[in-house]
């Protein structure tokens, strides 16, 4: 098995010889990949990238720390426009190249939003950042020790869908980091889970093969969370299905 | 065109949920094959590397930390055995016959692969402590380094692509190869003996200790044309393969 994902800009500091700007992959998707025996390879840029897509059995795509332009969803545009615009330059690729592969597509956070953008969906911010934005104390400590700020807030969980297979139908408590999320969600896909005060957590198409979740699975990995990593178990599945 | 590159561990901010430590490529060679129009993937598991190998023309081995510490102390993780990656992709391109170049940390890996050993050579200020005055990169940053001569063999893909016998190049490295594998050949050296570039031409394999994809922020011509001539190689040897 051979998912893709893409890198994410990472500034670094441009006075050093080795330590300039990165494209980064964070270790949690690595580590993970290892885990499950998978292999994983992170796309650069468009270039080539539809014969990522045929090597590739799924596509891994993650959050970022810049947010979609609103142009692409007919909004009014960032001022100052964003200089790297991730969503035109690779997220939009990426997804265009995959889904007319016919390759599953796994969506995180930012993610999510690109795939619902890319459909033909629009997004807006969320109604109340503390909610899912705005980090909680005490700060929980990962496998490792480490306090990791975080926010988790419950969901509510349709049934028969590809989250539910994880945490089960009903209530979840999930980890979240985002000020932006779905508006209209792109015709074709479901909401499979919701927040409370209504904000749209997850989405699928499996018609398409397309599973996407607005918090953060693959922060399992960090916490030794073996619910969570199960997304990560069936989007493999998903995949070797479909390869046959 | 595809090439595959390998990740480094770059050290992030644990505390915050997106971060934290990551896999990273240097961004200087994402703008490098962006600028060439070659696709740049990067392997980042020992899994079905064979299978990811057969749609790459070449492979990039980027610098990194030292071979003594590979970590860079990241006590706080398990530490990833980032040569059992290293090694498990280089076989692969290996095998399939496509090129390789090992820049900095990657020449002494290549090196280190083939059966010879490194070292931590006494002369350390003179290949990393930063000198004086140091220049501006095309973004106007300025970029501590060190600059050194190096001696270049005639022939060598150093001097195929510099034109010159006696370069000047950028350093920052305080290890470097000791005993040289069999198979491959010294083409470059600094005025105190340290091997600054290793070569297999018959196999493709390339290595220098410098890092001339710092060219592409400094404007370098020269640099470039060592990536140029490898790119170049790797399209020659895909069509030789086809053929």
């Amino acid at each position: 098995m051979l998912l893709a994902t893409l890198v994410r800009f990472k500034e670094g500091a441009l006075n050093k010889v080795w330590a300039g700007h990165g494209c980064s992959v964070v270790s949690n998707f690595v580590f993970l990949a290892e885990q499950l025996n998978a292999g994983l390879i992170a796309i650069t840029s468009q270039l080539e990238i539809e014969k990522v897509a045929q090597l590739c059995d799924g596509l891994l795509l993650p959050g970022n720390s810049n947010n979609i332009d609103p142009k692409h969803f007919g909004g009014d545009p960032f001022d100052p426009p964003d200089y790297w615009d991730e969503y035109e330059s690779l997220d939009s690729k990426a997804i265009e190249a995959f889904h007319r592969a016919g390759k599953p597509i796994f969506g995180i956070c930012g993610g999510m939003q690109s795939i619902n953008v890319y459909f033909g969906g629009t997004l807006k911010l969320v109604p109340d950042k503390e909610n899912h934005w705005a980090y909680r104390d005490p700060d929980p400590v990962d496998r490792y020790g480490n306090a990791i700020k975080y926010r988790v807030h419950p969901v509510t969980v349709e049934a028969d869908s590809f989250v539910a297979d994880v945490h089960g139908p009903g209530r979840a408590m999930v980890n979240t980091y985002h000020s932006w999320a779905v508006d209209k969600v792109a015709p074709g896909f479901r909401v499979v889970a919701t927040s409370d005060d209504g904000t749209i957590e997850a989405i699928e198409c499996r018609e398409k093969n397309i599973f996407a979740v607005q918090w953060h699975p693959e922060l399992a990995y960090r916490m030794a969370d073996p619910v969570e990593q199960k997304f990560f178990e069936n989007f493999l599945a998903v995949c070797a299905k479909e390869k046959k | 065109m595809n090439i595959a590159i390998l990740p480094r561990w770059r050290r992030g901010t644990l505390e915050k949920i997106w971060a934290g430590h990551s896999f990273s490529v240097a961004n200087d060679f994402v703008s490098i094959a962006n600028r060439y129009g070659i696709g740049l993937t990067c392997i980042l598991t020992r899994f079905d590397v064979e299978h990811a190998a057969e749609n790459c023309d070449g492979l990039i081995i980027p610098g990194g930390c030292s071979m003594g510490d590979p970590y860079e102390g990241g006590e706080e993780f398990d530490p990833p055995d980032l040569f059992a990656l290293d090694d498990k992709v280089i076989d692969a391109f290996v095998r399939q016959g496509k090129p390789i170049f090992g820049i900095c940390r990657g020449n002494q890996t290549i090196n280190r692969f083939f059966g010879g050993t490194i070292y931590e050579f006494p002369n350390k200020p003179e290949h990393y402590f930063y000198n004086d005055p140091t220049p501006f990169d095309r973004y106007g940053n300025q970029i501590k380094h060190r600059i050194h001569h190096v001696n270049v063999e005639e022939g060598s893909f150093v001097h195929d692509a510099y034109g010159e016998t006696r370069i000047i190049t950028n350093s920052y490295h305080s290890f470097a190869v000791d005993q040289l594998a069999p198979c491959l050949t010294v083409v470059a050296r600094t005025d105190d003996g340290v091997v600054e570039a290793i070569e297999n031409k018959e196999m493709h394999i390339y290595g220098t200790q410098w890092h001339p994809e710092l060219g592409y922020r400094m404007n370098e011509p020269l640099d470039m044309k060592l990536f140029e001539n490898f790119f170049e190689t790797c399209r020659k040897v895909a069509q030789e393969r086809e053929g």
